[in-house]
């Protein structure tokens, strides 16, 4: 039995130590493809949150993941973050106090910095949640086709499709308005 | 950016690379998110391991109701197991009422408070004792903390438990009694709230996240009640739209519904999450699972040492200046009635 196996499995049982081990080894890469979309610190920390939350529900209810459990929470966050954006008002940013600073010795180049990314956010979320999944995975995360398949339970061909027609989309979205 | 990957425009790459640096998560935020995450999964074990043996005994018990000859040997017998079960005689059960978390006799009370509970007759008796075992957990807070003792989380952990479950039992009752049922309850999260209140003022930064954490999940359930969420209502309202949820995914519905032709995937034997992942879970205090099988006492302490690892100089309340050191804290017992041993790392 493989270490996840056995990992997962004593998860499945509540063990207090294997659920430490996966909040440790999983909740950073979460919160990061998590703020990545959504660009706001609070919301992502809820991701997380609710990404674990959930993944408790199911195992209590004795299912859950048998392998893959990387890719099984990213699939719950990226669920939720799919929820909040249709819970969310259409088309807009969250208006942040403090904005965050890619460029620190140049405010006017980092508040366009700020505008381009909440712009890129923006037509991410005009993706289907399966274009969304396999480009942030393909490009955020650097996953290979490979787990991203596992992820979105799709075959690979189907992944680099999903990639093909997403990055298409966002190319007509981004780019071809400047042109 | 990823071998796999072909012909993206350059410009496009650079604007998705923008977005591959985020700001650093803040370490606090990160050790709390973590704590509640443990800290439910100890509240789960716990529900799981002080109702499964109840339900069992029971549904026993109203098979030998159904029987015709009901012998009163047989009585006899049920209260004998029943005394042994609970660490011997009813003296010691009565002894264990003013027990403290850290004292040998409360994994005895706990255990005689699971009994009433599931002995009681009605929706309206199970209500009243959630109530009285809600205030026995507050009355046990206060005295740790004024004994200058750590306060367990599951302590708090029940507290909140036996104060939802009061709210689920009022959402089950009818008319008058349900509204008074629900005022009543509202009262008691209203006191409670306060109670938590003033504890974080006087708390150090450690318990006052515990008492935060406990006070915010009285008054999400407060919102509840207060939007018209009325307890059972609301909870059975998540599982049917969970059901429904479930159903619409097996036909690709969540997606296609914003016209978007992706569907979700549901669960099977490959792993992928299901219905039951997307959906809410605001009902994490649920019923038991066949899956218990652990020590207990293995998550009382997961759920310490988190509250310790994140200073372990700190105490509680008027702990303070005790510092806990290299203490493994005060003695647990599980709901077994035997003591923990501490950890040995």
């Amino acid at each position: 039995m493989n270490t996840e196996t056995e990992l997962i499995q004593r998860a499945s049982r509540l063990e207090g130590q294997a659920l430490a081990e996966i909040y440790d080894a999983h909740s950073e890469a979460i919160y990061r493809y998590a703020m990545r979309l959504l660009g706001d610190v609070d919301v992502a920390e809820e991701c997380v949150s609710e990404t674990y939350t959930r993944f408790l529900a199911v195992l209590k209810k004795g299912k859950g993941p048998r392998e893959y459990l990387k890719a099984y929470l990213f699939r719950i966050a990226h669920n939720w973050i799919t929820d909040y954006y249709r819970r969310a008002a259409p088309d807009t940013e969250p208006i942040k106090d403090e904005l965050y600073l890619a460029s620190d010795d140049n405010p006017a180049q980092a508040a366009f910095q700020n505008m381009q990314m909440a712009r890129t956010r923006a037509a991410l979320k005009q993706l289907t949640p399966d274009q969304q999944e396999v480009i942030s995975l393909k490009f955020f995360e650097g996953w290979e086709n490979a787990e991203i398949a596992a992820a979105v339970n799709k075959p690979i061909g189907a992944v680099k499709s999903l990639q093909h027609r997403g990055l298409a989309a966002l190319k007509r979205i981004l780019l071809d308005d400047d042109e | 950016m990823n071998k796999e990957t072909n012909e993206i425009d350059p410009r496009l790459e650079n604007l998705l690379d923008e977005l591959h640096d985020v700001p650093a998560r803040d370490p606090k935020r990160a050790a709390q998110s973590r704590a509640r995450f443990l800290s439910q999964a100890v509240a789960i074990r716990e529900e799981a391991v002080s109702v499964a043996p109840i339900l069992r005994l029971r549904e026993w018990l109203e098979k030998i109701k159904q029987q015709k000859e009901f012998k009163m040997t047989t009585l006899v017998s049920i209260i004998t197991i029943l005394g042994l079960l609970m660490g011997g005689t009813g003296g010691t059960v009565y002894a264990s009422q003013d027990s403290l978390p850290n004292d040998a006799l409360y994994g005895i009370k706990i255990a005689s408070e699971d009994f009433r509970l599931n002995m009681a007759g009605d929706a309206e008796a199970q209500l009243e004792l959630a109530l009285e075992f809600a205030q026995n957990r507050s009355d046990e807070i206060d005295a740790l903390l004024e004994e200058g003792e750590i306060i367990p989380e599951a302590t708090m952990t029940q507290l909140n438990y036996h104060l939802e479950y009061a709210l689920r039992l009022a959402g089950e009752l009818d008319g008058e009694a349900k509204t008074q049922a629900v005022n009543q309850v509202h009262n008691m999260m209203q006191v409670q709230v306060q109670h938590m209140t003033n504890l974080e003022e006087n708390a150090l930064e450690d318990a006052a996240q515990l008492f935060t954490q406990t006070r915010n999940r009285m008054e999400n359930q407060l919102r509840l009640i207060d939007d018209g969420d009325l307890a059972g209502e609301g909870l059975e309202q998540q599982e049917q739209e969970g059901q429904q949820e479930g159903e619409d995914q097996g036909q690709g519905g969540q997606n296609q519904s914003q016209g978007q032709g992706q569907g979700q995937g549901s669960s099977d034997a490959s792993g992928q999450p299901d219905a039951d992942a997307v959906l809410g879970s605001d009902n994490a205090q649920g019923q038991s699972n066949s899956n218990q099988g652990d020590d207990p006492c293995a998550a009382y302490y997961e759920s310490l040492a988190q509250a310790q690892g994140q200073d372990q100089s700190q105490g509680q309340g008027k702990s303070q200046g005790q510092g806990q050191g290299e203490s493994q804290g005060p003695v647990v017992y599980g709901l077994n009635g035997e003591a923990c041993q501490p950890p040995t790392e």
